[in-house]
């Protein structure tokens, strides 16, 4: 849609009110009993599996891909009585555009392939125009979904018109791929900002909104995934009616505890309009050692209790 | 272990919650099932349970949960008698003993709160994450309040004494609150109690006689009778009590002040409510929509302060009333112990038919009801949360509902706002939503309520008084103006002030643990505490701690210049973590560690003799007077904040916050070993400072301190503790130092005055004295000079305006 200034105007997040209502929603739910294994298996299908460090080889890669698409082991699988007709697999792998090759080869289209891109994770490396070459080789290179990072200097400087004509030009760039922008908001820190940033990100037409590369001090804070959930639900209501666009926390998001908590918020704040932002296709989370306590807690569960932190036959991440 | 892999599968494509909920298995074991018949609580005694019985219903499932005495003429006189024999005795207590029971019935719910949080969920129908997040936790904060506010009593409140017998009676919704709200500031104060439990809900409070009789409290200080109107009635009619406290409808209220015409007595009423809630166009709708709904939501909206009647800004009713309903529509109604319920049952048939009478009476008067489509459950008093579009005109507008009903209305202008906000015959409570900081104290200021929120609700502290106006009642319960409400002035002022006693001790038990604990065979290793940890002493260098005649009793650590450096480094750092930690948790924190000086009373006695040539009576003496200290200090942590100035500006608001100074570096005295360093921390410590303190002549004393510290109550880097052999030379050091912001020195007249001189590198503020002056026993020791030192006053200015 059109660049409208208008709607920023009317953005009047506060956060101290924010951070109250976080902790107000979290408190009152718990997810327990058969919601526990059903929402651990859920977040693994929501999971983008991602390696993103210096150390990548082929090898590492070639791991994290077949653990995409086997996440959790079949034993515990034939437990849940689950074992048949039940095909699950993480919602994304997330890597480096030097590791793509590899990737495809091993998921082989089965579950989709994300690369980070435009000089992630700070954005500030190379002119536009380079970093809508590297969207297109990325897409090239056979990437179905595409992070992108903002120039967080144009939102920290509320220069939101450059901001949605880059993104705009990045959005072209990805074709039909599917664009999440991370925003860094351990960076932006200020919620009305964040607010701001996600509403553009939106007019510009992403398809997931994403909080953070995991590389800012700040990691994904539930408040600031509240601010973006709402922006999520306004843009659907009033902004542009219909259009539904994805959640994606990033960073630091190592617990089944927390991973659960994220999606309490998606289903209090988005769910009762439609359970579809409860799925991957509206729902992802960025992490990798994220699977290993998911693993753990369906192991524990399928078996009626008994925790376990220390399993022999746990396949570690890394 | 069977799954239902189908309901995995729906669950999957569908995801919800499954129910959660909290076992009351404990809780009803101690009910016996529901088959206990429970007395009155009179003179430290259960009585036999009477001839008439009531029930106490669980009103989501109808279930029994006890049988309870409907109180006589006769139970509730000797109740009276009860207190009245107690009063004397209470009264004359000196003030730390008062609030050491205090602070063991903090501390004994805080060990039992589990059952009372069940306990509160099943009587009163509230949702367990209610009881477990509000009730319970707000009890303990009054008990724990009011314990510091008994030890500072004679300080604070040079010119109040004690009533006498006060008479209570407490609402049904709030059960144990309530009955903390009555108890604190009376037995701070030393009046004695009389109370009658809520109607309905008497379960909890029999759990608390449980818990005061465990704890030894004297007996008759507090009388628990139960039973319906009639029962308080008798209460408010009997001649002994000097002050009636009610909490509850401005119908009984109004009786109450009939019944007591001319009898003399004091009365505080906390009576009925109809909370405004202003949302201008301003806000952010998702945050104040969620406001609303807590609001409202909140003791399934029975109580008394609820938001009740919301005013929202013409502009963005629509899309904020919209909100408010996809709120509403995700409430999840049911068994009040699962963790996912929001609201539950309202708390009997007689609730239950006022409240739909209501909703019906706003329609009957051209009202339009909109209710969320949530589930509820075949049986239980469930009422849907509900939304009534009205006029001003309509009686529900005005009138008190108590239920998770509200009505709502538009305004256009702020004037409008506070017109139909204080078109109330009630005011206790408001809530004003803004971005506009200036517009909505402007507001809040001009509604008549006796509790204001800005962008909050239901919020409650034991720090902050509550009450109303019009007819909502007067007397306030909470803060100083609580204090005032149970005291009346002092008759004769010189008995204000108990002289701190001294506590008797078994020399023959003493000298057997001396002998216990003489060093014999493995040598000692002391240290500094540095940033929470043991640090050796930089210089590799320690000294002799010899007795008076000359022996020899340890080696302690020789600090340099090096090791105060890293001592300064780890206050600068925990000092940012510690003033926010808030005064409640510091309070908290430094009478545990009181607590735990308690423990080690007789080693620390045994320290103090063995390096002073003191008798152990002396010692004992010192170490208990410095646990009381503390104890003191800790109290003044949430009782010194701060005042509002009165300024010329009448579109000012200015506040004075009392804030900490920051790093402040301590030269112990050293005429008293433990008292000279307990009574420079707690000032310091309560009021949010951190510390490093030098110990020179007497470090023994410090160093059994230090191990206590180990314990890491309080947080690393609060307490930096150094010994040296010329502590005067390190008090110079730290006066040099430029992140140390005040220095206190108490040592020799020559290093007072080079402390000064070289202070100027910063400009930091000294207090610095020959120590030996100062008469740490007596009231230099207690004066609030200490807390004006250990504080600097901040005025903050804000311009109201709409």
């Amino acid at each position: 849609m059109p660049f409208d200034k208008g709607v920023l105007a009317d953005l009047h997040v506060m956060r101290p009110l924010v951070d109250a209502d976080a902790a107000d929603i979290l408190s009152r739910r718990s997810i327990k009993g058969p919601s526990q294994i059903a929402a651990d298996l859920l977040l693994v299908s929501c999971m983008d599996l991602t390696t993103l460090n210096g150390g990548d080889t082929p090898g590492r890669v070639d791991r994290l891909c077949e653990r995409a698409l086997a996440p959790v082991p079949y034993e515990t699988m034939a437990t849940l009585g689950l074992a048949e007709d039940f095909p699950l697999t993480v919602g994304g792998v997330c890597v480096y555009m030097a590791q793509a090759e590899e990737a495809t080869r091993i998921l082989k289209g089965r579950v989709p392939l994300a690369l980070v891109s435009t000089d992630f994770p700070h954005g500030q490396n190379s002119p536009l125009k380079a970093r809508c070459t590297q969207i297109e080789d990325a897409v090239a290179a056979g990437a179905t979904e595409i992070d992108v990072v903002i120039r967080r200097e144009l939102a920290l400087n509320e220069r939101w018109r450059e901001l949605y004509d880059e993104l705009c030009a990045m959005r072209q760039a990805c074709g039909a791929a599917h664009i999440k922008v991370i925003l860094g908001t351990g960076d932006l820190k200020d919620y009305n900002m964040i607010a701001k940033a996600s509403c553009i990100a939106m007019m510009a037409g992403a398809d997931f909104i994403k909080t953070s590369t995991g590389m800012e001090v700040e990691n994904a804070t539930f408040p600031v995934g509240l601010v973006m959930i709402r922006m999520i639900r306004w843009f659907f209501k009033e902004i542009d009616p219909g259009r539904m666009v994805g959640l994606k926390p990033a960073g630091g998001i190592r617990t089944a505890a927390d991973a659960r908590s994220w999606l309490i918020l998606m289903k209090e704040e988005l769910g009762s309009i439609d359970m579809r932002w409860t799925k991957p296709g509206l729902f992802r989370l960025g992490a990798s050692g994220l699977l290993d306590d998911l693993v753990l807690q369906l192991n524990t569960n399928a078996a009626g209790g008994g925790d376990n932190y220390d399993d022999p036959t746990a396949i570690p991440m890394s | 272990m069977h799954h239902d892999p189908a309901l995995l599968r729906r669950l999957f494509e569908s995801f919800d919650y499954s129910p959660a909920p909290e076992s009351p298995d404990k809780a009803l074991a101690w009910l016996n099932g529901g088959m206990r018949n429970f007395g009155h609580f009179i003179y430290g005694e259960f009585t036999k349970p009477g001839n008439t019985l009531f029930d106490a219903v669980n009103p989501h499932n109808g279930q029994v949960l006890g049988h309870f005495t409907q109180g006589t003429e006769a139970d509730v006189h000797a109740a009276m008698e009860a207190a009245q024999a107690a009063y004397p005795a209470w009264s004359a207590l000196p003030n730390h003993k008062r609030a050491a029971y205090l602070y063991a019935l903090e501390r004994e719910i805080l060990k039992h709160r589990r059952d009372l949080e069940v306990l509160e969920s099943l009587n009163t129908g509230k949702p367990f994450r209610e009881t477990r997040l509000m009730d319970i936790p707000l009890t303990t904060r009054h008990f724990g309040h009011h314990a510091a506010l008994a030890a500072i009593f004679s300080k604070r409140f040079t010119d109040r004494q004690h009533l006498g017998v006060v008479g209570c009676v407490i609402p049904w919704n709030f059960p144990l609150l309530m009955a903390a709200w009555k108890l604190g500031p009376n037995m701070a104060v030393g009046n004695t109690v009389v109370i009658k439990a809520g109607d309905t809900t008497p379960v909890t409070i029999m759990y608390l006689a449980e818990i005061i009789q465990r704890i030894g409290l004297p007996p008759g200080v507090v009388n628990i009778v139960t039973g319906n109107r009639e029962t308080g009635k008798l209460i408010v009619s009997h001649p002994i009590p000097k002050k009636i406290m009610f909490t509850g409808s401005t119908r009984g209220g109004r009786e109450i002040r009939l019944a007591t015409v001319g009898s003399g007595k004091q009365l505080s009423l906390e009576l009925g409510g109809k909370g405004p809630i202003v949302v201008c166009s301003d806000a952010d709708i998702y945050s104040a929509a969620q406001i609303v709904v807590r609001g409202i939501l909140s003791n399934k909206g029975e109580i008394c302060c609820a938001t009740s009647k919301g005013l929202f800004q013409e502009s963005i009713a629509p899309a904020l009333i919209e909100e408010i309903k996809y709120c509403f529509s995700r409430i999840r109604i049911g068994d009040p112990l699962d963790k996912n319920t929001d609201l539950g049952p309202v708390n009997s048939q007689a609730q239950f038919d006022k409240i739909t009478g209501m909703i019906m009476l706003a329609q009957e008067h051209g009202g339009t009801v909109w209710q969320a489509l949530c589930p509820i459950p075949a049986t239980g008093y469930y009422i849907r949360p509900t939304v009534l579009f009205v006029h001003p005109d309509n009686p529900v507008a005005r009138e008190e509902i108590f239920g998770p009903v509200m009505v709502v209305m538009t305004f256009r202008t702020t004037d409008e706002a506070i017109a139909l906000a204080n078109n109330n015959k009630y005011g206790l409570s408001c809530t004003v939503v803004s971005r506009d900081n200036g517009k909505a104290l402007y507001i809040a200021s001009r509604i008549n309520a006796g509790t204001r929120w800005v962008n909050c609700t239901q919020v409650f502290d034991a720090a902050a008084g509550f009450g109303g106006t019009r007819q909502s009642g007067h007397g306030r319960e909470g803060g100083f103006e609580g204090i005032y409400a149970v005291t009346k002035e002092i008759d004769d002022p010189s008995s204000a002030t108990p002289e701190p006693s001294l506590e008797d001790s078994d020399d023959a038990q003493a000298m057997a643990m001396i002998k216990s604990l003489m060093p014999d065979g493995l040598n000692q290793t002391e240290r500094f505490l540095v940033g929470g940890s043991l640090a050796r002493p930089d210089g590799a260098r320690s000294f002799s701690i010899t007795s008076p005649d000359g022996m020899h009793l340890g080696d302690v650590g020789d600090a340099n210049r090096k090791d105060v450096r890293n001592a300064v480094k780890a206050a600068f750092g925990a000092k940012g973590k510690w003033a926010q930690a808030g005064g409640d948790m510091r309070r908290k924190v430094l009478m545990f560690l009181a607590e735990k000086m308690q423990k080690r009373a007789f080693e620390l006695a045994v320290g103090i003799k063995r390096q002073t040539g003191c008798t152990l009576q002396q010692a004992m003496a010192e170490v208990t007077l410095s646990i009381e200290r503390l104890f003191y200090w800790a109290s003044w942590a949430t009782n010194y904040g701060g005042t509002v100035q009165t300024v010329a500006q009448t579109d000012m608001q200015v506040v004075a916050t009392n804030e900490p100074i920051g790093v402040i570096s301590i030269l112990c005295p050293d005429n008293h070993p433990l008292l000279g360093l307990i009574n420079t921390l707690g000032p310091a410590l309560a009021m949010g400072n951190t510390v490093v303190a030098i110990a020179g002549k007497y470090a023994l004393t410090a160093m059994t301190l230090v191990e206590i510290l180990l314990g890491k109550d309080v947080p690393d880097g609060v307490i930096n503790i150094l010994t040296s052999a010329d502590p005067d030379a390190r008090a110079v050091n730290l006066a040099k130092h430029s992140a140390v912001d005040a220095v206190w020195c108490y040592g020799k007249p020559e290093t007072v005055a080079e402390v000064e001189k070289v202070s100027v590198c910063n400009m930091k503020r000294t207090d610095a004295q020959d120590g030996s002056t100062v008469d740490w026993l007596g009231s230099n020791g207690t004066s609030m000079d200490w807390l004006r030192k250990a504080t600097q006053v901040m005025n903050t200015w804000t311009l109201i305006g709409a």
